[in-house]
Order: C-alpha cells, then sequence, then structure tokens
C-alpha cells in the first residue's frame, strides 16, 4: 500500500549503438533501390551471403528494403494508373508518397524476395521453383511480368526459381508494367475503396513503412496479401490425393470487393486478390509470393481485419524464462485510493438520494422496483443499485453496437443517450476504430483469407446446423474429426468438444464431483466455473489468487480435517484454476501447482479459456508455456472464442475420463451440438497454427540469420527463425505438440500452404508475442499501473477512480491528439475486479502491428496525463516515442 | 501512579519505578505522534464519566480488531469440529490419502453401450442424412428439424454472406464488442414474432433457462416447477436457490392446489412480498406433452404469479406459424411474462433467447450470467435465425406438411398404443416419446429393448433415439424412444418411416413383457406416467437422486386460502415495504419521543440514535464496500 514501495518492472540496458540501428530501423527503406553492392549478385549468391553473419546495419537492410519494394510494388502499380509503362530505375527516395514501380526489378528487390520467401519458411520446394521458372516464364518469354500479373511477377518468378537468377536478370530488363495491368487494378481500385464504410487513414497504413495514408489503400494491401500460390497448393493437394484444389467460390458471391482478373493460361498469375490467383489455375508449379506474413487464401486477408507487418525483428517466442523477473504489482499513492472510495461514496450517496427523491417524484419510472399489483418488484432495487446508479453513468463504454468482422479494427455504430443513458439513439454514422478489445489473440476473426475459405466451403457442404444433441443425432463426422484434433493439439488422449465455452465448465463440473468431494478454486475463477461448481454440489473452498502457498496450506487443512463434522476424508479433491485470468492477466504458476499435485494427490483441472492458442512457443497453452507435459494435467478445459475465432469449448484428458465425461456432461446429452460452421473455423484455425503432415515441402530453406541488436535474445529468436518445415513447431518441451496428420483433416478442407505448413500459425504467434511484450512492458515503462504477465496478450491498465473508466474509453473513442485514430478499449470494474481496482483491459492480437501499439501507446501517454494515471514507477520513465523507438529492447529484455 | 511508600519493598519499587519511566517514555512519544491531542481529546470527551461507556467502546475496538485479524477462508481452526493436529501428523495423513478415481467407473451395460451406438452422420445433417455404421441414407426422425430447415440452401447462403463480412465469431462477450447488428436485428426479429416487447439472445439454447432462471428467482423466491420439466430448467432452479414447489406434469389441479398452498404460507408467515414464478414448458422436452397454457394464465392471474414458459420444443415447431404455444392457444405472446426459446431447435441455427418485456431483457443483460459471461453468438447463426424467422411466417405451408406428417406418423403408431406402447406426447407435438407400455422389471432392460428398436429403426434406414438421459443427475424419467417429425418429409417417406418405425417396435416390443408389476404405476390420464414420481418405487429404488424428493418434502400444508383480483384491478395489497433489507432505522422519531429533561433517557436516546445512525451506515459501508463482512456494522456502530 506504501506508495513509495513499488518497484520497477523492468529495466533493459542496451547501448547507444543498438538505439541508432533501432532509428535506422525505423526509418526504413534506405538504399534499397541503389541495391546493396553486396546484394546484386544472383539469388542464390544472396541467400548464400544472407545466411552469414552481417552488421546489424546490412542485415536490416533486406527486411526493410523489402518491405519497401514491396510497398513500392503496390504504390506502383497504384500509379501506373497514371503512367503506364513507366520503369522506374530502382531509385529509391525517403519520404512519403514515393512511387517505385520497379524497384522489386532490382536485384536487391530479387534478394529480398527470396529472403522474405524463406524466412516464411514458405519455400515449397525445388521442385515447384523448377517448375515455376520454367512454366511460368518461359510461356510468357518474360518471367519478370505477366500480361497481367504486374508488378509482382519478379516475385513471382523469383520465389519460384530463386536459383536461375540470369534469366531473371534478362527478364527484368523485359518487365514493364502493361496496361491490362493498369486497368485491373483501376477496378480494383474503385471497388475496394467503395467497399469501406469510410475512408481510413490509419489503419491504410502499412506498420513500418513511412509513406503517406492515401498512397495506400485497400487494393493495394489486399496485394499484397495473396496466397502462396498454385504450385504449394498442388503438390500439397496431390500429396493428400485430391488432386487440384482450385475450388473457386470465390468472395466476390459474397459481396466482397474483390476483383478477380482472371488470369491467363501460362501467365503469372499475381494480381490482386486470392480468387483471381487460384481462379487462374492454368499453370501448374506457378507462385506468387507470400510474403512474411501474408495470407494465403483464396481471398486475400484485409488489412484491416489483420494488420500488415513484416517486421521479422518484431517477433518474439511466448516460453516460460525461469530467469526473467515477475513484474511487480505496484500501488498507487494513497491519495488515489482515498479520492477512489470517496467517489464512490459520494456516488452511493447521489444514487440513494435520487432513489429516495425518484420513488416520491416518479413513481411510474420505478414501478418495476416496487410490488405493484400483488406482484413483488421483479428485481430489487437494492440489488440492482449498482447497475442503475453507477453503471449507468457509464453505460455508453458497454455494449457498443459493432458490425464485421472484430478483427484488427471494428466498426462502431455511434451512439447518443439524450435520458441519461437510459436509452441509446444512433446517430447513424458508424467509426472505424483500432480494436484492442476483443478476444482475438491470434487474429482468426477474419472474414477473408484461408481460414475463412475454409469455413465457407463447410459451410456449403454442412450448413448451420447440426441437428440435435451429441447424445442423440447430433454428431456429424466433422465433430469426430475436430475432437480429435483438439487432443492432438492439446496433447492428451482425447477431448470433447461443447457447443458454448460457458457451458463447458458449467456442464462439466457437475458431472465430475458431487457431494463429498471437494472443489478447491482460485478466488479470481470465472463465473462458469463458479457456476459449474454451484450446481455440483460439492464443497468448494477458495484460496488467493495464485498464491501456491495459501493453496498448500489449504490443502494441508483439507485432507487432514476432512470432510465437515464428519472428519470422513473427501472423496476427491480438484483443484480449479485458470491458465490466464482474464482481468489480471496473471498466469497459474503450473510448475510449482504439478509438484503440489504429486505431494496431495488432487486432480487438476486448469482452464484456459484464455491461454490457449495464446501462449506457449506452439501455442498450446500454459503446459506449452512452462514446458509441462500437458498429460500430467487431468484435465484441460479451454474456449475456441478466444484464439481461434470460432466458439464453444473443450474439454481434454484422457480417454478414460473423457469417455466418462461424455455420457455424464450435461451438454453433451441435452445442450445442441456444436455448429459445423463453428468447426471448420476451429478445425482450419487449429491446424493451421500445428501445421499439417506430411508437410509440404523436401527442400528445406537455407537457414536464415537475422541479427538482433543484442545477443541476449538472439538465441530464443534466432533458433526459432532457424527452424524448418519438418522441425514445424517443435520449440522445447515435451515432444508431444506435432503437426495435425493431414489424415485427421476433413478430406474436402483446402488449405493454403502457408496454412499447412505452419508457417502462418508461427506467424501469428510470434506477432502475438512481440505485441503482448511490447505493449505491458512499454505501458510500465510510461509509469503505468500495469497488472499481469508479461507475456499475457490481456495487458490491464489501472485506472482507480471510477470516473476515469468512462472518461477514458471515451477519450480514446474520441481521440484528441495529434493522430485522431479512434480506439476502442473494454473498461472493466466492480463487480470483476475489486472495488477500487477499476481498470482499462487491453486484448493484443496477432492482427496488430507494431504501429497500432505505437498508436495505443501514444494515446494511452496524451490520456494517460490528462487523467492523471501514471502513478507506476517514478524512476526512469521513458516517454511514449522513447518506448516506441526503443520497442525491441522493452521487448527482449527480461 | 508514581507515589511510593516505605511499605513497599525495594525490589517492587524498582519495578515500579522501571514502570512509570517506561510510561513516560510511552506518554512522550505518544504525544509526539502527529494526531495524538485529538484521540485524547476525543477519549477524554467520550469518557464522560462513565466507565461503561468506556468499556463498550473499548469492546467494540477489540472486536474490530479480532475480526481484522480473523483469517477469511472459513475453517482454520473455527469449528468446534477442528481438530488440532501435528505437522507431521498431517504429512502422514497427507501420504495416506487415497482419493477416489477422477470419474467412476460405467455403471451399467447400457451406460457402456451409450457411446459405440451413436450414430454418427457423414457429411451434412438433414432430413435424409448418411449414417456412418450403415453407409447409407435414413430418414432422419432424431433432429428437431421441424420445418425442415437444417439443410436449407438459403440459409447457407445467408450464412456465408455473413460469414463474408462478420467473420465467424465476434470474438468476444456482448458487453465487450461482442454486440453486432445483426444480433439486435435477430432480438427484434424474435421479440416481434413471439409477440413480446424485447428479447436478448444467448450464445447455447440450452444455458438459456438455466441462466435466465436464477437471474430472477433469488435466494427466498419462491418457483413452482412442474415435475417433468426439462434438464436446463431442473438446473436453473437448482442454481437460484429459491424455494422449489413442484407439481405433477401438466396437472393443473394440483398447481392450484400448489399455488393455494403457497398463497397461504405467505399470509401465514408475512413478511415481504416475495417474487413467485410458475416454470414449465410449452411442449415438454422430456414427454411431447403440451402444458394446458389457458389454464395456466388463469391460475397466475388469479394466485399473481409470473410465468416463464419454455417454448425450447414449441418455438418453430407448433402454431399456425410456428410461433409456439401462445400461438396455438392464440394467447398473446405478452401474457407470458418470460419466454424462452431455442433457435437451434425451432429455427435450425444455434442459440436460444428470452423474450419478455424491456425491464426483464434488460435486466438480464446484466444478470443473465450465461449472457454476460459467455461470448457472443455467431454472426451467421444469428442471421440465420432472422432468415428463418422470415421463412417461418412467410410460408405457412411448411406447418401444414409438418401437420400433416405428424398425422401420419400417429395413425401408423396408433394401432400399436395400448398394446405395446404408449405415447404420452400430444398429438399436435412434433416431438414423440414413445414409452414401453409393459415394461421390464429392470429399468437397464427396458433400455436394451429400446435401443434394440432403435437399431432395428436404422437397419431399415430411419434414425431414431432413445432420449438421452443423464441417470443420477436428474428428475428420473422413465426411458423413452424420442422421435422428431420434420416438414422436409414427403408424404411418401414420412408414410414408409411409420411403418418401419411400427415394424421395428412389433419387432423388439411386440407384446412380451407383460409379465409386468409396474402395471399399477399409473397416475395420471393414460397407463403410465411418463414420470416416475417420487412415489414411483419402482423407479426410486434405482439410484435416484433425492433432489426431487428432498423439495418436495419441503412442501408445507398452510391452510388459509384467498382469492385475489385480477392483475389489472388494483387489489389493497401494501404497495410499500419496497425498502431494502438494509432500510435504514429513522432515529429522529425515536428522540422526539423521549422527554427531554430526563438526563438518563437523554442519554439513552443518544445511545439509540448514534448506534443507529453508526450501525445503518455500518451496514450500508459493509454491504456496499466491504462484501458483507461483519467488521465496518461494528465498527460504526462503534
Amino acid at each position: 500500500m506504501a506508495p513509495g514501495k513499488s518497484r520497477k518492472a523492468l529495466e533493459p540496458k542496451l547501448g547507444h549503438d543498438s538505439i541508432e540501428d533501432y532509428e535506422y530501423q525505423q526509418n526504413g527503406s534506405n538504399g534499397v533501390g541503389a541495391g546493396h553492392p553486396g546484394m546484386t549478385g544472383t539469388g542464390g549468391k544472396a541467400q548464400r551471403r544472407l545466411s552469414q553473419p552481417m552488421t546489424a546495419k546490412a542485415s536490416f537492410n533486406p527486411i526493410n528494403s523489402a518491405r519497401t519494394s514491396l510497398l513500392n510494388v503496390l504504390s506502383g502499380a497504384k500509379s501506373n494508373l497514371k503512367k503506364k509503362g513507366d520503369r522506374g530505375n530502382g531509385e529509391n527516395e525517403d519520404g512519403k508518397g514515393r512511387r517505385l514501380s520497379e524497384v522489386a526489378d532490382t536485384p536487391a528487390g530479387e534478394v529480398i524476395r527470396n529472403y522474405l520467401l524463406s524466412s516464411s519458411s514458405s519455400f515449397i520446394s525445388a521442385s515447384s521453383a523448377s517448375s515455376g521458372s520454367t512454366n511460368a516464364s518461359g510461356s510468357s518469354g518474360n518471367s519478370g511480368l505477366s500480361k497481367d500479373g504486374t508488378l509482382l511477377t519478379p516475385t513471382s518468378s523469383m520465389i519460384a526459381s530463386p536459383l536461375s537468377s540470369p534469366e531473371l536478370h534478362r527478364n527484368r530488363s523485359n518487365s514493364a508494367a502493361t496496361k491490362k495491368s493498369g486497368t485491373s487494378s483501376s477496378r480494383l481500385a474503385s471497388s475496394l475503396g467503395n467497399a469501406m464504410s469510410q475512408p481510413l487513414s490509419t489503419f491504410d497504413r502499412f506498420d513500418e513503412i513511412d509513406i503517406a495514408p492515401h498512397e495506400l489503400s485497400d487494393n493495394l494491401i489486399s496485394i499484397l496479401e495473396r496466397p502462396l500460390g498454385l504450385a504449394a497448393q498442388r503438390a500439397y493437394a496431390n500429396s493428400m490425393g485430391n488432386g487440384h484444389s482450385t475450388a473457386n467460390t470465390g468472395g466476390g458471391k459474397a459481396g466482397l470487393p474483390h476483383v478477380g482478373s482472371r488470369a491467363q493460361e501460362g501467365t503469372m498469375v499475381t494480381m490482386l486478390t486470392g480468387p483471381s490467383v487460384n481462379g487462374g489455375g492454368g499453370a501448374p508449379g506457378m507462385m506468387s509470393s507470400q510474403t512474411g506474413t501474408l495470407m494465403g487464401g483464396k481471398s486475400g486477408a484485409k488489412h484491416e481485419e489483420f494488420g500488415f507487418c513484416m517486421n521479422q525483428n518484431w517477433r518474439y517466442t511466448s516460453q516460460y524464462d525461469p530467469k526473467a523477473r515477475e513484474a511487480e504489482e505496484l500501488q498507487p499513492p494513497y491519495y488515489v485510493l482515498l479520492t477512489t472510495y470517496f467517489s464512490y461514496l459520494v456516488m452511493i450517496c447521489l444514487g440513494h438520494i435520487r432513489d429516495f427523491c425518484g420513488k416520491r417524484l416518479y413513481p411510474q419510472s420505478y414501478s418495476h422496483l416496487k410490488p405493484s399489483n400483488g406482484y413483488a418488484a421483479l428485481n430489487s432495487d437494492f440489488d440492482s443499485f449498482y447497475t442503475r446508479r453507477l453503471k449507468a453513468r457509464m453505460d455508453d463504454c458497454f455494449s457498443r453496437p459493432v458490425t464485421g468482422v472484430a478483427g484488427r479494427t471494428i466498426v462502431t455504430f455511434d451512439r447518443v443517450s439524450h435520458d441519461f443513458n437510459e436509452n441509446f439513439h444512433f446517430t447513424g454514422t458508424q467509426r472505424r476504430a483500432l480494436n484492442i478489445s476483443s478476444y482475438n489473440y491470434l487474429g482468426f476473426a477474419q472474414a477473408t483469407g484461408g481460414v475463412a475459405d475454409a469455413v465457407e466451403a463447410g459451410l456449403r457442404r454442412y450448413g448451420v446446423s447440426s441437428g440435435g444433441t451429441r447424445l442423440e443425432a447430433g454428431t456429424l463426422d466433422l465433430h469426430l474429426q475436430a475432437e480429435k484434433l483438439v487432443s492432438q493439439f492439446v496433447g492428451t488422449e482425447d477431448a470433447m468438444i461443447v457447443s458454448m465455452g460457458f457451458a463447458t465448465n458449467s456442464t462439466t463440473i457437475p458431472a465430475l464431483v458431487d457431494k463429498g468431494c471437494l472443489v478447491i478454486s482460485d478466488e479470481l475463477n470465472h463465473a462458469s466455473i463458479r457456476f459449474g461448481v454451484r450446481l455440483s454440489a460439492a464443497s468448494i473452498r477458495v484460496f488467493k489468487h495464485n498464491d501456491m502457498r495459501a493453496l498448500e496450506t489449504l490443502l494441508r487443512e483439507a485432507i487432514s480435517q476432512g470432510q465437515p463434522r464428519t472428519h470422513r476424508p473427501w472423496k476427491k479433491i480438484l483443484v480449479i484454476v485458470e491458465g490466464l485470468y482474464s482481468m489480471e492477466g496473471s498466469l497459474v504458476h503450473l510448475p510449482e501447482l504439478i509438484v503440489l499435485k504429486e505431494k496431495y494427490k488432487f486432480y487438476l483441472y486448469v482452464d484456459e479459456a484464455h491461454s490457449i492458442g495464446a501462449l506457449g512457443p506452439n501455442g498450446r497453452g500454459v503446459c506449452d508455456y512452462f514446458g509441462v507435459d500437458p498429460q500430467s494435467v487431468d484435465l484441460l478445459m479451454g474456449t475456441f472464442t478466444k484464439s481461434f475465432g470460432a466458439a464453444g469449448g473443450y474439454i481434454a484428458g484422457s480417454k478414460e475420463v473423457i469417455d466418462r465425461l461424455r455420457i455424464r456432461s450435461h451438454a453433451m446429452a441435452y445442450a445442441e451440438a456444436m455448429s459445423p460452421l463453428v468447426m471448420t473455423q476451429i478445425i482450419a484455425s487449429m491446424a493451421s497454427i500445428m501445421g499439417v503432415s506430411p508437410p509440404l515441402a523436401s527442400a528445406l530453406p537455407p537457414t536464415i540469420h537475422v541479427p538482433y541488436l543484442d545477443s541476449a535474445h538472439r538465441s530464443v529468436s534466432e533458433s526459432v527463425l532457424n527452424m524448418n518445415e519438418t522441425q514445424m513447431a517443435h520449440v522445447p518441451g515435451p515432444a508431444v505438440y506435432g503437426p495435425a496428420p493431414a489424415t485427421t483433416l476433413p478430406m474436402w478442407l483446402q488449405l493454403s500452404p502457408s496454412l499447412l505448413n505452419g508457417t502462418e500459425g508461427r506467424e501469428r504467434l510470434r506477432r502475438l508475442a512481440f505485441n503482448s511484450r511490447y505493449l505491458s512492458g512499454a505501458l510500465r515503462k510510461m509509469g503505468f499501473i500495469v497488472y499481469g504477465h508479461r507475456d499475457s496478450p490481456i495487458v490491464p491498465m489501472l485506472l482507480y477512480n471510477p470516473a476515469k473508466m468512462p472518461m477514458f474509453s471515451r477519450m480514446m473513442l474520441d481521440r484528441f491528439g495529434k493522430d485522431k485514430t479512434p480506439i476502442v478499449v473494454v473498461v472493466v470494474a466492480y463487480p470483476a475486479t475489486p472495488l477500487i481496482s477499476s481498470r482499462v483491459r487491453f486484448c493484443l492480437s496477432a492482427a496488430h502491428t507494431k504501429h497500432d501499439i505505437d498508436v495505443v501507446l501514444r494515446a494511452c501517454d496524451e490520456i494517460g496525463v490528462v487523467l492523471d494515471l501514471k502513478h507506476g514507477d517514478k524512476r526512469d520513465r521513458w516517454s511514449a516515442e522513447e518506448c516506441i523507438r526503443r520497442a525491441e529492447e522493452i521487448v527482449f529484455t527480461n | 501512579m508514581n507515589s511510593s511508600t516505605e511499605e513497599i519493598a525495594s525490589p517492587l519499587l524498582a519495578a515500579l519505578q522501571s514502570l512509570s519511566s517506561t510510561a513516560a517514555t510511552v506518554e512522550h512519544y505518544f504525544h509526539k505522534l502527529p494526531g495524538s491531542p485529538i484521540l485524547v481529546r476525543y477519549i477524554r470527551s467520550s469518557y464522560q464519566n462513565d466507565p461503561w461507556r468506556s468499556l463498550l467502546e473499548l469492546s467494540l475496538v477489540i472486536y474490530v480488531v479480532w475480526t481484522f485479524a480473523k483469517p477469511r477462508t472459513r475453517g482454520e481452526g473455527q469449528t468446534k469440529y477442528w481438530v488440532n493436529m501435528s505437522e507431521k501428523d498431517i504429512d502422514s495423513l497427507v501420504e495416506e490419502y487415497e482419493p477416489a478415481p477422477l470419474v467412476d467407473a460405467p455403471g451399467s451395460k447400457t451406460e457402456m453401450a451409450i457411446l459405440p451406438a451413436l450414430p454418427t452422420i457423414v457429411g451434412p445433417a438433414s432430413h435424409k442424412p448418411k449414417i456412418a455404421a450403415t453407409g447409407k441414407i435414413a430418414l432422419n426422425l432424431a433432429s428437431p428439424n421441424w420445418s425442415g430447415f437444417l439443410d436449407n440452401e438459403r440459409l447457407k447462403e445467408v450464412a456465408i454472406k455473413t460469414l463474408r463480412e462478420y467473420g465467424t465469431s465476434p470474438c468476444g462477450p456482448p458487453g465487450f464488442y461482442g454486440t453486432l447488428d445483426v444480433h439486435t436485428q435477430l432480438e427484434q426479429d424474435l421479440a416481434n414474432f413471439v409477440g413480446q416487447e424485447s428479447a436478448i439472445i444467448y450464445a447455447q439454447a440450452f444455458s438459456t433457462v438455466s441462466s435466465v432462471i436464477p437471474a430472477f428467482s433469488k435466494r427466498g423466491d419462491i418457483v413452482v416447477v412442474d415435475k417433468a420439466v426439462g434438464f436446463g430448467i431442473q438446473k436453473g432452479v437448482q442454481i437460484s436457490r429459491s424455494t422449489v414447489k413442484w407439481f405433477e406434469p401438466n396437472d393443473m389441479e394440483d398447481l392450484e392446489r400448489v399455488l393455494k398452498a403457497v398463497e397461504r404460507d405467505a399470509k401465514r408467515k408475512g413478511g415481504p412480498l416475495k417474487r413467485r414464478f410458475i416454470i414449465t414448458e410449452g411442449i415438454f422436452e422430456n414427454t411431447g406433452v403440451m402444458a394446458n397454457l389457458p389454464r395456466i394464465i388463469e391460475l397466475k392471474k388469479k394466485y399473481k404469479f409470473r410465468l416463464l414458459l419454455d417454448e425450447s420444443f414449441s418455438f418453430g415447431m407448433v402454431g399456425k406459424t410456428g410461433r409456439g404455444v401462445t400461438e396455438y392457444f392464440n394467447i398473446p405472446g405478452n401474457e407470458v411474462d418470460i419466454t424462452v426459446g431455442s433457435m437451434a431447435n425451432g429455427l435450425n441455427g444455434g442459440g436460444g433467447f428470452c423474450a419478455g418485456s424491456t425491464h426483464v431483457v434488460k435486466h438480464q443483460r446484466i444478470n443473465g450470467s450465461a449472457f454476460v459471461y459467455s461470448a457472443a453468438l455467431p454472426g451467421a447463426l444469428a442471421t440465420c435465425g432472422s432468415e428463418a424467422i422470415r421463412m417461418l411466417s412467410t410460408t405457412p405451408q411448411i406447418r401444414l406438411s409438418l401437420v400433416e406428417n405428424i398425422k401420419i406418423l400417429r395413425t401408423t403408431l396408433s394401432k400399436l398404443e395400448d398394446v405395446s406402447i404408449y405415447i404420452p406426447s400430444d398429438p399436435a407435438s412434433a416431438l414423440i416419446h414413445i414409452l414401453m407400455k409393459n415394461p421390464p422389471e429392470e429399468l437397464e432392460q427396458e433400455e436394451k429393448l429400446l435401443q434394440d428398436v432403435v437399431d432395428e429403426a436404422l437397419a431399415q434406414g430411419v434414425l431414431i433415439t432413445r432420449a438421452a438421459r443423464l441417470r443420477g443427475q436428474e428428475n428420473e424419467m422413465t426411458p423413452t424412444l424420442k422421435i422428431m417429425v420434420s416438414a422436409a418429409f414427403t408424404k411418401k417417406e414420412m408414410e414408409k418411416a411409420s411403418s418401419v418405425l411400427k415394424s421395428a417396435i412389433t419387432k423388439c416390443l411386440g407384446n412380451s413383457g407383460a409379465t409386468d408389476s409396474r402395471q399399477n404405476d399409473v397416475v395420471n390420464p393414460g397407463p403410465r406416467s411418463t414420470y416416475l414420481s417420487t412415489s414411483g418405487e419402482a423407479a426410486m429404488t434405482k439410484a435416484v437422486i433425492g433432489q426431487v424428493s428432498k423439495r418436495y418434502t419441503i412442501l408445507t400444508f398452510a391452510l388459509y386460502s384467498s382469492t385475489y383480483d385480477r392483475l389489472d384491478q388494483f387489489s389493497k395489497m401494501s404497495v410499500d415495504n419496497t425498502t431494502s433489507p438494509a432500510a435504514i432505522p429513522s432515529p429522529p422519531a425515536t428522540l422526539a419521543s423521549i422527554p427531554s429533561e430526563d438526563i438518563v433517557a437523554r442519554k439513552v436516546a443518544d445511545f439509540i440514535v448514534n448506534t443507529g445512525i453508526g450501525f445503518s451506515v455500518g451496514v450500508v459501508s459493509s454491504v456496499l464496500l466491504f462484501r458483507r463482512r461483519g467488521w465496518p456494522v461494528a465498527l460504526s456502530t462503534g
């Protein structure tokens, strides 16, 4: 409680030279167009060079230049509308609005592409490479450019044949943007431009590329976000025995703004969105580039749903580091606490006065709170006091209606209230805001991209309902496949799925324990767990949040004292904890729990609602994070809402237990089975995190060397990047986490190669881990009081005073700073949290780019000053800008 | 204090001296403390030559300190049953502790046979799905597919369109940016459709009712529940911790008896008015019986109960356009206070809903736990719901063919009725439960026979199921065959299905098992009650949990009766009495009644006033701020 007691959360020490590099990196694209002398060789050579240690400066170039050149390609596509056939000479100026149509053609560009490709491990195979070069470049006689493929073709050809660079050089000279490309992109531009309800400024921006907003719009974004291409799909399809994989249902039908520029036979199909790529499936072995995080699929992902971020430095592996210091929970100064209590006191008094007067002056507005006509009040005014008198004051911050995808951004409806938040009226306007509120950890909330395509195919095949309960006639083959996949994902023998996350807990716990059993529950466990325990009639004891010592004391007491009065030993003791606590952002101390479990022989039930997918080097939750064998936990529960962008939940454990639960759990017998729509989303997203074996590639990508600024974090990140597909997703921990066998997936399921080989999933995991650490670390550095674990994607920032909650929420939505990006945030207060510690809860996502988090940081900084929120560590505070500049330092320092 | 006399022995003197010096030092430092003069002044002024008062205050202070120091969790040496043990003893106990296995071994053979016997559908669920076990297409009489929307192309298109606009899931609870415009739209559509003011949607149909009940009915409130209600209601009632009174399945006389008893009880006990609910189902999930809604409404109005009607199995099934039993009986939707329904069953989408007045719905947005703490319904399921409602209200021929199909099945089966089977279900219900007329003694055997029927029917290409039960966790029901008729079948298909069913029943059940002992258990109209009531000993011997029976015994019989006016007439019932449990006593009144000359009386008055104010402040702060702990009350009373 003492104000000065606070300790530092982190204190990174890095030399100034490294900061220079950061700046360098921020600046981006020096010397790309000119081409680094060392990088003008053949692709193969460059590759080799890249794989050797380099100086930081040189090694940043490929990334940035790749970014830039890609961007240039894009802006070039746009500029071609005006200047057809204009060939840039590869010059590259810094600054906004650069227009370089041909940068991609420069050797550097080629190298970059190779580099990018291999760094994203999406390099398919040697065979596809050769076929790519033969057919693509051969048929058009111009591998650099296709007839309508425009500017990205060099990329493609490069990727297809990384070793045939002489050819490329030759082709490069021929390459020019054709008219056709101009027309197609103009169509695209117009259609996409109209598609969005509102023009965006901020969200159109690529993360780290310094370019004027107007230069980029969705069309360009979607250009970037193409699938890997046919070769890979074909290769995989063959391996699956499915033949050609070009079912083109197309987003266009669904009213989406894709323009399918139908590819011509034998040309490089690169333009625009997925449907076109797949639709033009005449050319076998063709590939378009797959860059970094880009989402493959028939329909390319949209930037507003899933941010584009290519900087490989902005990746981190979520993994338990025993050496890392745990962040201290800071305490605010006394005056904050006092004013908080005082605020509540004032509000309570005012509320009672209003109630007192209101009941006498406006009896009809209180009619539902008073007995009338012989009926008791439907809800007592006392019970609803908090809701009516405290929460109602900030009702506009809750349940804001939204539309569209809850991805990186979200569209909120503007609304006003003329009767003190009793009723809301829509103003008719909408606002697209940065969404840092949804549980979209891995960014799978998408209406476009490979997973959404799979869901659409699933919908066409299965419809929306599975008809009945699981124990009657509601079991589809899809259920069995999903359950199998889930058990493989989690690393247990078996699993069962339930159509609602809340019900997973509330209907399973009663099937596990009954009278004479003891449930020991963390005090901050979710309401669904309490609901379930209450239904079960088991005794319940609660221990202090995450306090293993308190748990041990309680266990000793429970075992020694036995049941109340009779002292009979408890039939069984079930300890229920959450992996990641949704309001605190704190992580369970799983290794300690396992030790306790061995000693005290209790059963362990871990609710991984928030941690599954979001934590661990393989995304398999807390077990993966701590390197604990998942089979040492009796029951692993989790939900699909959060990381997988679906709905429902699962229970995983040994076959014996799960089979028993299948016939004992309420949900199995009486609740509707999970919708096929949701299951396809689960299968597709889960498989893409796991990767599917047999892996696509036989050829290993060359080892990539991405030097970081300081050697401390190099080991982790490098080992991650050095992985190839065959080693896919096998960072440490028990060796139970493998890729999903292709046989477990539905035969009809088509996934793009980047999903199949796990690259995309891995990218998402790494991005989420980076974003999480970045935001929580930076907020701490800026002097805010932030709870929770540093690796947690949930970042609660303390506000304390109740009046600051609505203020903060509104100010984030109506930004007043330089950059007016609206941000939607979640503020939570009593009863979800203790009365005084009202907070704002940021939920990070892999869909966020670093730029997005920069925006949040700046916003917090602006608002934090106004609202006096910086009560954290007074020493060594950084400004928002400094945090943004030194992002890597924040993330990679322990 | 420091007086010394010669009589005192020198060692004692020394001790005294040191004591006094310590006291002086303490006093010295005490005065140095900031705020100490205030404390001294306060103590001095409060002392007032009244040692008792000081003593009281002291004891209060001690109490406060004690409550602070007291451990917050229960146990820990507080109860008289606490056994003190050394660490060593505990260690050995820990070592010896042998917990039961996490799940008990499967009990009966039928239980073990459940999972292998489950039909798995390959490909989409529809009225004619492909079954994995047989590899053939079967007529699906096991899915709630009354309107035949299960594989509706239009719904698919709508879902795909929504998917491409909204993604799969809103990725968050409704409170935190999970409320999509399509949700709001569906809520409006539902409210209009069932004729209520407003509606709220839940992400799962099953969890809806078990969340709605505890949102309204709290501890001390009274719920009157039909004994045959579905599992969701049973659990909802259980978790609400309200006082439960059960009435015989759809028995209106018994209902009235219970209502009367409740009323008498309330009159006898007095006290504030309690919330009272009648909870029943439109068409019973467990029996297919239709509730006698007109009579229930009559009774509810007469006895001033609110009605919670679960239409999970009647919404989308009965009524001219499928609005449920209210439409069937031509009763306006808003006559029912709280309507619960299922979009998963009635609309072949997903999720459930609750409709009622604006207050009813608004209250749930903060207090419906399955609403607040769960992710919102996927957008595609919401738009499918809206579309299905549109289809229901615009195509009444769906209902016609459903009625026709039900008729075909019932006519076919009627020949077997009272021979080998008994059907409690309503003739209008598409959900049909079939019981054995002469069941064998063993429950297990009965289940086995019914399973044989299921298997036989499946072999002949008709998919039906046994009703899934959770024995030991619910009100025991007799085993039944569960059949759900769909409008999607053509007349020919339906005839085929009916005849298959008939032959399967004849083959497996025939007239066997006539050596029955339970024939005497007849309770209600019809040969057998579906509900193994608490009096049905045969069922009770089967490891039945005692929940019902326990609750049933709670039934109190009082001897008052009275009739209340109708709802719309203002009765003389006290409109007051609304104050909260923490009603603040009004001290001024007490004060005024005391003569001012009397010093003692004045002191008493002071005491009462102060204590009263303090107590009420304490209660308020305790309740509002300190999670109802005791110490703030004590502190402020002091």
